[in-house]
């Protein structure tokens, strides 16, 4: 099963946006393991950096960084996980 | 004028947007507001306001853009997400298409359209966007503790970022660009003092690179700067093409040149908040929304009387 974890920051107003997105496409295939990552927690910034996540939101798959900065779009999800 | 015409529509719904939109409509004038992108405007984008009087504890930017959207709704206003593409000023009569086939007429405009962000379009940023390559501090700042970072930018915003990136990083180098400050902010004289931040002034960004993330820019009088991360923190008026056929003057920045009554070169068209480069706080967004729409709700009281 994918591991697929989204980072994103309170601060970013385009975030709410990936999230949305995320979880409609998690609806339409629940075959993968989805996780939020919050960059403003210690362990969020830990894990981001050990990725070397520069930029919010972004999409990792299986620790591989897919799409990273905004803007990205259902397309580029479906792509970066399939 | 046909009962469809509005007595004064909106263009943009952040904080001078909004407030505009309050103003009117309490005065039961036909009010719409027009916004292509978020309601809230960049204000969203505000973590935590700790400025805007009235909140003593803060309140978050998106909580605060909530709740002047609906006092907007409550005393009628109709709020649209449709994006502006054309102006056209008939005198009395101002009209308005969207980009999804809307059309609207109303007897005064206020434009309150704020400033997005521009990017530098030099060789190697679109590259190693999302690989040091960055738009908004406070999103990403905490990607770069103890690393060496470059704010690119005059503007207000990219200056508050100097200052949340000199928090963590170990290394903040401030790039105005050749235009330098848009304005003699008073935190740059306190920065100037911090051992951290290096100005470099009067030159601009030729090149941004690297291997697999930013390493480097190099600076059209031939120096290199060894870095990490490059925050990108430009502002521009966007919607002056359009305001451009409506023939409302702007100045070389795109900024709408408007007077103390917020009223712009054409009768019945105003401008509120950002897009006037005036201040970029939501407090002088919302004044500047509260004036111009005293001002239109005069305006189209005397066109009723003609």
């Amino acid at each position: 099963m994918k591991r697929i974890e989204l980072f994103y920051s309170p601060a970013c107003p385009y975030c709410p946006h990936a999230r949305e997105l995320l979880k409609q496409y998690k609806m339409e295939h629940p075959d993968f393991e989805y996780v939020e990552v919050d960059t403003y927690t210690e362990e969020g910034i830990k894990r981001g950096m050990s990725l070397e996540v520069m930029a919010v939101p972004c999409l990792v798959v299986d620790d591989v960084i897919k799409l990273s900065g905004w803007p990205f779009t259902v397309d580029d999800i479906t792509q970066a996980i399939e | 004028m046909s009962e469809d015409t509005y007595d004064v529509i909106i263009v943009g719904a952040g904080p001078a947007g909004l407030t505009a939109a309050l103003y009117t409509s309490r005065h039961n004038n036909k009010t719409l507001v027009l916004e292509g992108n978020k309601v809230g405007g960049k204000a969203l984008e505000a973590h935590w306001v700790e400025n805007y009087p009235g909140f003593p504890d803060g309140i978050s930017g998106t909580e605060l853009m909530n709740l002047m959207e609906e006092q907007a709704k409550k005393f009628g206003a109709e709020i649209k997400q449709e994006t502006v593409i054309g102006i056209s000023d008939l005198g009395d009569l101002k009209m308005l298409s969207t980009r999804s086939g809307g059309f609207y007429q109303a007897k005064s405009l206020i434009i309150a359209t704020g400033v997005s962000r521009k990017s530098l379009s030099v060789k190697g940023e679109g590259a190693f966007k999302g690989r040091g390559v960055s738009y908004c501090g406070v999103c990403d700042g905490p990607f770069f503790r103890e690393k060496t970072v470059a704010i690119v930018g005059g503007g207000h915003e990219a200056v508050h970022d100097i200052e949340v990136l000199g928090e963590t990083a170990s290394k903040v180098y401030s790039i105005p660009g050749k235009k330098g400050f848009s304005e003699e902010y008073p935190e740059i004289e306190h920065l100037r003092k911090d051992p951290k931040v290096e100005f470099v002034e009067g030159v601009d960004i030729n090149e941004i690179g690297g291997e697999d993330f930013v390493q480097y820019v190099k600076l059209d009088d031939g120096r290199e700067i060894k870095l990490d991360g490059v925050f990108i923190i430009l502002e521009h008026v966007s919607t002056s093409g359009i305001l451009e056929d409506a023939g409302v003057t702007t100045d070389a920045g795109g900024c709408i040149l408007s007077d103390k009554d917020q009223k712009t070169n054409i009768n019945g068209i105003f401008a509120a908040g950002d897009c006037c480069c005036k201040g970029l706080q939501i407090v002088t967004a919302t004044g500047m929304g509260a004036s111009a729409a005293l001002n239109a709700m005069k305006y189209v009281k005397q066109l009723a009387r003609k």
